[in-house]
């Protein structure tokens, strides 16, 4: 028998990915800081394959009216297709944000982003319900106001395994020699989580995105329902992996 | 109906041999392999499994194979047969690999998976006996762009 014990890195490393790739992403972010092995492992190409969509399916709701409740509800699908409704996961989030003003922008893997704007403030929280902890960003360059509209998405670029809040910073034209018609030119302001800064797309789209709807994350992009200058409707997304807009025309007959 | 049972040996690493009922052994899709191809003498060598980890495989195999057998029976001895120390379960696993029977695999690596669970990264460099091989820089910048997701 030999004195030195085994370790989980004895095993082959199809192994390995085979069993990190059934930890939910936030046993990951742990796991990720054990070793440099594990690291490289969940780095690798072939855990991305293995690695999709094995977190539960998951819906937020986040719930507020007038009488000041403004609550946070996390359903999971369980096995059998009922919810799984766990009364101990409701967040109160008045312990977090003392006033209304606080919008639900989305969640990944757990984590919720939420906006919160009140006069010049403008701001972007990351709760993790889990452990009941957040954090805020910095402030953004480029202060939230009217006409200028803003609008946010967060979402997960699969690739590099990073999380990124996207704020649409759209500044209002008005063109003076065609009786004031206006457009939007807008630019976005990314931010991934961990590196703590901001930084600014290379490019600009003549897009309005409006302040009502926050982006739809899907597959590395964040996606908005927009309008050109013409007024016709069309999706613009945001490739997380590579910083770049992208956009396509919405489903033929869709008014 | 097959006209009789047919008995396969099983030799271990350690020289124990084990007789067991063919339709048992072709759970392992190795031992499958091997049947099919008429490669079989009357022993079957496994190099790389020893008699310990070989008698843990066989429990396992025969409770899967009794006929009528509950599946929440099933999942009561999976889950007591996975209770065992961290080193038994990585035989079973390379075990489980090289006999090429992935419903015991699968069961298994998700036992690992559970154990790691809800830990923190020191908890599991012990529970699991891994060395910590970043340098002091290195790990301090990779906690600072994850520590959001824990502080």
């Amino acid at each position: 028998m030999s004195n030195k014990e085994k370790s989980l890195l004895d095993l082959p490393s199809p192994i390995l990915l085979q069993i990190l790739s059934t930890l939910p992403p936030t046993t990951l972010l742990y796991v990720k800081i054990v070793s440099k092995t594990l690291l490289n492992l969940i780095l690798d190409s072939e855990f991305l394959k293995l690695s999709r969509s094995v977190s539960p399916a998951t819906i937020i709701i986040h719930q507020f009216n007038s009488n000041r409740t403004n609550t946070l509800k996390i359903l999971k699908f369980a096995v059998d297709y009922n919810f799984d409704h766990d009364s101990n996961v409701h967040l109160d989030l008045q312990l977090y944000f003392p006033v209304d003003l606080v919008f639900l922008v989305g969640s990944v893997h757990g984590f919720v982003c939420f906006n919160y704007f009140f006069g010049n403030v403008d701001g972007i929280y990351i709760l993790n319900p889990t452990t009941r902890e957040y954090i805020i960003l910095p402030e953004p360059q480029r202060v939230r106001k009217w006409p200028n509209l803003v609008t946010y998405g967060f979402g997960f670029d699969p690739v590099r395994f990073e999380y990124k809040v996207v704020r649409i910073y759209q500044e209002e034209i008005r063109d003076s020699d065609t009786n004031g018609f206006r457009y939007y030119k807008s630019e976005a302001q990314f931010y991934t989580i961990g590196k703590w800064y901001w930084r600014s797309s290379v490019e600009h789209v003549m897009f309005c995105f409006g302040c009502r709807a926050y982006g739809v994350n899907l597959y590395g992009r964040i996606h908005w329902l927009v309008s050109d200058a013409n007024g016709n409707e069309l999706i613009c997304s945001f490739n997380l992996e590579n910083d770049l807009f992208e956009s396509f025309p919405t489903a033929p007959g869709y008014t | 109906m097959s006209s009789s049972t047919k008995f396969l040996t099983l030799k271990t690493n350690d020289k124990e041999e084990f007789v067991l009922d063919e339709a048992i052994a072709i759970r392992s899709q190795t031992i499958k392999n091997m049947v099919e191809d008429d490669c079989v003498s009357n022993v079957i060598p496994l190099p790389n499994v020893d008699s310990k980890t070989m008698i843990k495989v066989i429990e396992y195999w025969k409770k899967h194979s009794e006929e009528g057998i509950s599946k929440d029976k099933l999942m009561d001895f999976d889950k007591a047969f996975v209770k065992v120390d961290q080193s038994i379960l990585y035989a079973l696993i390379l075990a489980a690999n090289f006999l090429n029977d992935a419903e015991m695999l699968d069961m298994i690596c998700q036992e690992v998976a559970n154990r790691i669970k809800g830990k923190t990264p020191e908890e599991i460099r012990k529970e699991f006996n891994i060395e910590n091989d970043f340098t002091p820089e290195e790990e301090e910048e990779i906690r600072n762009e994850n520590v959001w997701a824990f502080e």
